[in-house]
């Protein structure tokens, strides 16, 4: 396509979304001239300011060439298991989220269908229970899944210390030799057809390029300047404040804390030499936190303008979705990457599989406060996989969902929503039979957190920086 | 659970009757029972021989052999559908089962391909084809089970004897408690509050009640159609064809083609399907451009063999019944809807129906809910290979006949306007995860006919062009090599060579 490939791109933002486009980009694209206009960082940007982030993370760091181990030895970086749910809902019992195989299917019959018939009978324990993930979290124990063992069959995600990670970015971004500067988005010359022909700084630095991406936050002043529509998910997301502080240092923990409460959440999440803490909450006009606006661009590709992770889609930080997404718009964009026409049948694909992917994420998190009881106007999409799930243990499959099943499974049972029937297929493997399998693979699992190191010992062997 | 099991009645014992009565035999014993009532004086439309590779799925699931179903079916190995004269007159390609090369650092494999071909080198996209090569040369085997193997990129279906198939289900159902009725359906009862189906009742008097009703009673949806009237969806506009013309063959001497041809003509296409002991063929046509006495004489003046019966003429309309489930009927096989054979899809979506009847089996009285998700699954299915079977028309230069300038002129669906100018601008392929036809079916028929990307991942760029060549001329050639060492198809058949 060389004649009418692209060749320069210009990012605005210089916090961890901007610098991991501006490295995703270089990697995949080294004849591509990239610029970076550092912003000032801002406050609102979730996506660059909080340490979560999901199992897929791993696939976005080998493409960037972002060693975890370099990761772990600067402190950039921990492993994490999962999710401690505590007081989500009344009534319920402290639960974890974690990412990987629970239990086993008996031949075509789903493990959840056998556990949600027990559980009704009083036979299973916890959900996460089943899980290597889940008992090694409750546990406080770690260790990176050991392929051909019992502990093969998990994932786990990285919690990420923005302040030690962003400069690990930068200095990747300078050998692949990004261009950056200092500044702060001033004006855009359009051309003819309302495509951007260039890029001011608000101390008159001019950049010019084939394809803009606005990465800079929320306000998203390069985006806005071109469109302005915006999906408003108010009526979904009950939260819009978000306070970020830190505490000193407290024992390491694999599982990041989600506290449910009255009006909204907190969470805490250990990094090496501190913990962060959190508080979500909608607005009581209390003036000091971030305000955020629940929703996404309804475009968020534009002519040759690109917006990713804030930006894009705002949502509160429940489940980490925020760096997720931008890193997985980063990878879209670099699959998608359109002609320097930017033809809109190209950047329609892109803006086709953004929408249903934010919109996913979105009813995964809004399942969660279904279940908290707040009042939220329940999307279709949402409703189908509730009906279904709790009708019968089916689990709705929609295109585009960046969430694999086993992790709608797991919240959907961690926040109780239990099959009321046993799914007319599961009736094959009697109730007795899934009982005594169930029970052996319990008894496998609990013999797993003895043999293993502490999550501290654990990361000292590491190599981390306490 | 103590639900009481449910009464299921299937009407019709073609392979849509068969197929479902045995998946619900096997797979919810405890749910339901199941009777079917089919009768012999009406008949099973008795064509549909070529099957996609999903069919092996329904055996596995229920435990039937693959060497016995292949046996009684007199079936054959099929590795895709070579479609002839559809571009234009004297292409040739193959729609086949599996993929085209292997991507490279994350970039299909089409990109490199293509930033050759602009070269003028790197040969056709199907010499990477494994089961392509292996198609040419008339050579089987099944799939390497070590999927790094280059011989594990395939997979395959069967080409058989539809009035077998049938019966050999049979012995499976009934040995696990179908209970069979032949006799002619008269009446459907109607429960005049609900509107649900509440018996049938058969030419000799005996009347039949059940819960839940599966029609598979072919073209004349019966209960669907007939009895609760649902409205038909009319596809005619955009698949013209509207009859068949069949005619068994004898084989020709010599090795089997492990393939199905599908070859242009003036009204329509033709269909050849090998089977163990004959071939089967067909003209599907547009009744407004063909009368059926040239329908007859065109397909009497194609096939290669002894005629083994005299020309029979189908009579059917693209479309599908608005919703397949409705009330207690649930629709499978031809009373939910018909789209002509062009790429063997009858049969799957007779499986993707029961599937979704498995996974949506009701518990106590029917959701609404549910029913609404079996039908949205059902639209899936069809509005995808609806798109599909309309390329083969649009993306055409024949200018030969009015039948083809009529198809190739006329507006087609925006969803598949805009698959098509996305692929021809740097070969992407829309990406969905439900329903049939991935990526490598969409660059098969879209190269094979001509819509050649203008352009391609920029990712490719950076390689080397010289290397480039290397790297998939070595490809090309360990192919070719890899599959001459396997054993052709007669002699993978067990028959001899
Ligand atoms: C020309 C043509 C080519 C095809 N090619 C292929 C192909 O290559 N691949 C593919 O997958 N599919 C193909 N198909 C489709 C395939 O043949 C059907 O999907 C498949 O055979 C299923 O048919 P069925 O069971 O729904 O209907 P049928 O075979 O028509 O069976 C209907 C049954 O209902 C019974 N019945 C009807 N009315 C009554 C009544 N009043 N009382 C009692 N019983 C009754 C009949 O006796 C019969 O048993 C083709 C179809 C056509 C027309």
């Amino acid at each position: 396509m060389s004649d009418r490939a692209i060749r320069s791109i210009a990012i605005l933002g210089g916090g961890i979304t901007g610098l991991s486009a501006a490295a995703a980009f270089a990697r995949a694209l080294p004849q591509l001239a990239i610029t970076v206009i550092e912003t000032p960082p801002d406050p609102a940007a979730l996506a660059d300011r909080l340490p979560g982030s999901t199992s897929a993370i791993h696939r976005f760091h080998a493409s960037i060439g972002l060693d975890e181990r370099d990761l772990l030895r600067a402190g950039a970086a921990v492993p994490r298991l999962g999710l401690r749910f505590e007081n989500w809902s009344t009534g319920a019992a402290t639960w974890y989220h974690v990412h990987g195989e629970h239990g086993a299917p008996t031949g075509a019959v789903a493990f959840h269908q056998l556990w949600a018939r027990a559980r009704r009978e009083g036979r299973a324990e916890a959900w996460h229970r089943y899980a290597a993930a889940g008992v090694l979290a409750e546990a406080s124990k770690f260790v990176h899944p050991q392929p051909g063992t019992p502990l093969a069959t998990f994932d786990y995600a990285l919690r990420l210390d923005p302040e030690r990670y962003r400069p690990m970015l930068t200095a990747l971004v300078d050998r692949l030799r990004v261009a950056r500067f200092a500044g702060a988005f001033g004006t855009i010359e359009r051309r003819a057809d309302g495509g951007v022909a260039a890029l001011m700084s608000a101390d008159g630095r001019r950049v010019e390029a084939d394809l803009y991406v606005d990465a800079s936050g929320p306000a998203a002043p390069l985006a806005d300047a071109v469109a302005q529509d915006f999906e408003d998910w108010g009526s979904v997301l009950p939260y819009d404040r978000v306070e970020i502080g830190e505490a000193p240092t407290s024992a390491a923990d694999p599982n990041d804390t989600i506290i449910g409460g009255a009006g909204g959440w907190q969470f805490a999440a250990s990094l090496p030499g501190k913990t962060l803490l959190g508080r979500v909450h909608a607005d009581r006009g209390e003036g000091t936190s971030i305000a955020i606006r629940p929703g996404r661009r309804a475009a968020p590709w534009v002519q040759n303008i690109l917006a990713i992770g804030d930006a894009a889609v705002a949502l509160d930080p429940l489940h980490w979705p925020n760096l997720h997404l931008a890193q997985s718009s980063i990878a879209r964009a670099i699959e998608l990457l359109p002609g320097r026409d930017c033809h809109p049948v190209e950047t329609a694909e892109y803006n086709r599989r953004a929408r249903a992917e934010a919109e996913r994420m979105r009813d995964f998190q809004a399942l969660h406060y279904l279940r908290a009881g707040a009042k939220i106007e329940v999307p279709d999409s949402l409703a189908r996989v509730v009906q279904q799930f709790e009708q019968r243990g089916r689990f709705v499959h929609q295109d585009e969902d960046g969430l694999l099943e086993e992790i709608w499974i797991s919240a959907l049972l961690g926040l109780g929503v239990v099959p009321g029937a046993t799914d007319p297929l599961a009736l094959a493997v009697s109730a007795d039979a899934a009982a005594s399998r169930m029970a052996e693979m319990r008894a496998g699992l609990a013999t797993l957190p003895a043999r293993l190191p502490g999550y501290a010992d654990y990361l000292a062997r590491c190599g981390m920086p306490t | 659970m103590n639900q009481p099991r449910k009464k299921m009645i299937v009407v019709g014992g073609g392979t849509a009757g068969w197929m479902a009565a045995s998946a619900i035999a096997r797979m919810l014993p405890h749910a339901a029972s199941v009777e079917l009532i089919e009768s012999a004086e009406i008949g099973i439309v008795g064509v549909g021989e070529a099957t996609l590779p999903h069919l092996r799925a329904y055996l596995q699931t229920l435990g039937l052999d693959e060497a016995e179903f292949m046996a009684a079916t007199h079936a054959t190995y099929k590795l895709g559908i070579e479609f002839r004269d559809f571009g234009k007159p004297g292409d040739a390609y193959l729609h086949p089962f599996g993929d085209f090369g292997r991507p490279l650092n994350d970039v299909p494999f089409l990109h490199w391909w293509l930033r050759m071909h602009a070269l003028g080198q790197g040969g056709e996209i199907a010499d990477y084809c494994v089961a392509n090569v292996m198609a040419a040369q008339k050579r089987f085997s099944p799939p390497a089970a070590d999927p790094d193997a280059l011989l594990s990129a395939y997979s395959y279906a069967y080409q058989f004897d539809a009035t077998r198939f049938g019966p050999f289900l049979r012995g499976f159902a009934e040995a696990r408690g179908v209970k069979r009725t032949e006799g002619k359906i008269v009446s459907v009862e109607r429960d005049g509050g609900t509107g649900d189906v509440v018996a049938l009742v058969l030419e000799s008097g005996t009347r039949i009640e059940g819960d839940l009703f599966v029609d598979c009673s072919g073209f004349r949806s019966l209960l669907l159609g007939d009895a609760l009237g649902e409205a038909w969806e009319d596809w005619s506009h955009w698949l013209p064809c509207d009859r068949a013309m069949a005619l068994p063959c004898a084989s020709p001497s010599g090795e089997i083609e492990p393939l199905t041809r599908a070859t242009a003509m003036p009204a329509g296409w033709r269909w050849r399907i090998p089977l163990q002991h004959r071939v089967g063929n067909g003209y599907v046509y547009s009744s407004a451009h063909l009368s059926d006495d040239a329908a007859s004489a065109a397909i009497l003046g194609a096939i290669e063999g002894e005629p083994l019966a005299d020309p029979r003429v189908l009579r059917f309309k693209a479309g599908r019944r608005k919703r397949s489930w409705s009330h207690n009927v649930i629709a499978v096989g031809l009373a939910s809807g018909f789209l002509e054979p062009l790429e063997s899809t009858s049969i799957y979506l007779v499986q993707i129906a029961i599937q979704q009847l498995v996974d949506l089996f009701p518990i106590g009285g029917i959701q609404a809910a549910d029913r609404d998700e079996f039908n949205a699954q059902v639209d899936y299915e069809y509005d995808r290979i609806r798109d599909f079977l309309i390329l083969h028309y649009h993306a055409s230069t024949r200018d030969d006949s009015d039948f083809w300038r009529d198809v190739r002129h006329m507006p087609i669906p925006d969803s598949l306007a805009d698959k098509i100018e996305l692929f021809r601008r740097a070969g992407r392929i829309q990406r969905y995860s439900r329903g049939l036809f991935f990526a490598p079916s969409w660059i098969a028929v879209l190269i094979g006919q001509g819509v050649m990307p203008q352009g391609w991942d920029q990712r490719v760029d950076t390689a080397n062009p010289h290397e480039l060549g290397q790297a998939l001329g070595r490809l090309r050639v360990q192919i070719a090599s890899d599959v001459a060492t396997l054993p052709g198809h007669r002699v993978a058949l067990g028959l001899q060579a």
